[in-house]
């Protein structure tokens, strides 16, 4: 190995050595913020995943008034259909409306007492090409005399996907809290090493060594604690898939949870940008220690 | 080799350490500073090491302008520089084979390179036959020549000495001095800021005395006091 470089490994080395423990709590604050990041990430694929599949089945109701003439109903399906947003129309009438009732709430006689075909409206219901349409309908259809209302099928997804979204903030949060955490102790334990190798700095300006190589066993240092603390929270990211979202793939079965390969598929994007904050905080943290 | 043109600086607006100085130092020369402590020897060799920037004036080194350098240029224009200091700066936890190879390895000299020049310049010191000993199993004396050879090792043009005797005995100092003479008849031009008189008497050479940051004295062949 050519002498700088064994020059360059051994001073790492040495470095991340002589401050065990702050290397380590460095490494796992690493370690938390990226899988924190990791997790938000895969809570996003995870909305995105479930919309897919959540989505497909979901429908317009286009809900009709009683005193809707037949001509005005004709003319109404043929709009619809003509638009090319529009996949599917279907017609439910109030007969078919209560059947269906009678089939949701057949565990509930208290509410199908007060239900009969009578107090059922009608409907188009109308499955859209993309259900992030709704708005084209929505305003082309809106008011139109014969039409009671129009309730977007997203809807009753809301919840889940507020919750979601939520969950996903929080994560970011914390990660947020913990990555300045990580900032501050990466900086720190690159300060102390600089602090501890100062004569040598300053005999390597004295016989001019070039900043850049004064500075690089430093950001190799940062940068090795960004990687190991990427790997730790690869591992860990894993393991949750392993443990926990397993299991609820096992309880919900209709729904698709993310997976390995979406852990693997964020991984590039963890490890980068920790490396990218790692040589940065080194270098930014010796800017006074390395003036010329 | 060496040139000042009406150079001044202050510190902090009211300490003056250099005040309008002009000199040259021809290339070969061997050159005391001396004066007393606060003189300003040491923004000189400040200066030189573009440690420091003056406020006015120009300075020339090995024919580069150093005021005004740009700091990714300073690297390479130390490596000209040969540095001395009382207090040798050798690292502690390297011996002293790793201690001069250090200012090779750290300035991108090839191993096979390092495994030339080391040695010759361990040699040159008089440590030839020491190089796996720590610097605190050494003598002062020791310590000094090894830092000396450090210095050499790259071959620089002008030696910048500060004080390089300041922590010997007397018999120890005539030996760096027979070394750094040595050198100097070799062709390196040495700059030394020295308090030691019978140093300066012994050797009869060209002595630069600063006051107060005024230069008020240029004689060749010098004594440390007037009286010579």
């Amino acid at each position: 190995m050519p002498s700088r470089w064994r020059y360059l490994f051994g001073e790492v080395g040495i470095g991340l050595r002589r401050n065990l423990l702050m290397t380590i709590a460095t490494i796992l604050t690493v370690t938390v913020t990226v899988t924190m990041v990791g997790a938000s990430l895969l809570v996003q694929r995870q909305v995105i995943k479930a919309q897919d599949v959540l989505y497909q089945d979901v429908e317009i109701a286009i809900f009709l008034t009683d005193d809707i003439s037949s001509q005005q109903q004709q003319a109404l399906e043929a709009d619809l259909r003509a638009q090319p947003v529009v996949d599917e129309v279907l017609f439910e009438s109030k007969e078919q409306a209560f059947a269906n009732a009678q089939e949701l709430f057949a565990n509930d006689p208290t509410i199908l007492q007060d239900i009969t075909p009578e107090a059922l409206p009608s409907s188009f219901r109308v499955i859209l090409t993309d259900p992030e349409e709704f708005g084209v309908i929505s305003s082309l259809f809106d008011g139109r005399p014969g039409i009671d209302t129009i309730r977007d099928g997203r809807e009753i997804l809301d919840d889940f996907f507020t919750i979601m979204s939520k969950i996903r903030e929080f994560v970011l949060i914390v990660a947020l809290l913990i990555a300045a955490a990580a900032v501050a102790l990466v900086a720190t334990t690159i300060r102390l090493t600089a602090y501890a190798r100062r004569e040598q700095t300053a005999i390597m300006k004295l016989v001019g060594a070039t900043n850049w190589y004064i500075r690089l066993p430093f950001v190799i240092e940062g940068v090795t604690a960004s990687v190991i603390g990427a790997f730790a929270a690869l591992l860990l990211l894993l393991a949750g898939m392993r443990f926990y979202v397993d299991d609820l793939r096992q309880a919900i079965e209709f729904l698709p949870f993310v997976d390995a390969t979406d852990v693997l598929a964020i991984f590039p994007l963890l490890l980068v940008g920790s490396i990218v904050v790692g040589a940065l905080v080194s270098i930014l943290s010796l800017r006074r220690f390395l003036a010329v | 080799m060496i040139l000042f043109e009406h150079v001044s600086k202050t510190y902090k607006q009211t300490i003056h350490a250099l005040q309008g100085v002009t000199l040259g130092i021809d290339k070969g020369e061997f050159v005391f500073l001396v004066g007393a402590s606060g003189s300003g020897k040491s923004t000189f060799i400040k200066l030189l090491l573009k440690d420091v920037e003056p406020d006015t004036g120009e300075i020339t080194v090995a024919g580069k302008k150093v005021n005004g350098m740009r700091p990714w240029r300073v690297p390479a224009f130390r490596r000209e520089l040969g540095c001395v200091f009382q207090d040798f700066k050798l690292l502690e936890n390297k011996t002293v084979y790793e201690n001069v190879a250090f200012a090779q390895e750290v300035t991108g000299h090839a191993p096979s390179q390092i495994r030339i020049d080391v040695p010759d310049a361990l040699e040159v010191v008089g440590l030839g036959h020491k190089h796996t000993a720590l610097p605190h199993e050494l003598s002062g004396g020791e310590q000094q020549r090894v830092s000396i050879a450090r210095a050499i090792v790259n071959r620089p043009r002008i030696m910048l000495c500060d004080e390089p005797t300041g922590n010997l005995d007397p018999e120890t100092s005539v030996g760096i001095m027979k070394l750094l003479d040595q050198i100097n008849r070799a062709g390196t031009t040495i700059l030394m800021a020295t308090h030691d008189s019978h140093i300066v008497d012994s050797m009869r050479k060209r002595v630069v005395e600063l006051q107060d940051g005024h230069m008020v004295r240029d004689q060749v062949r010098g004594t440390y006091g007037f009286a010579g």
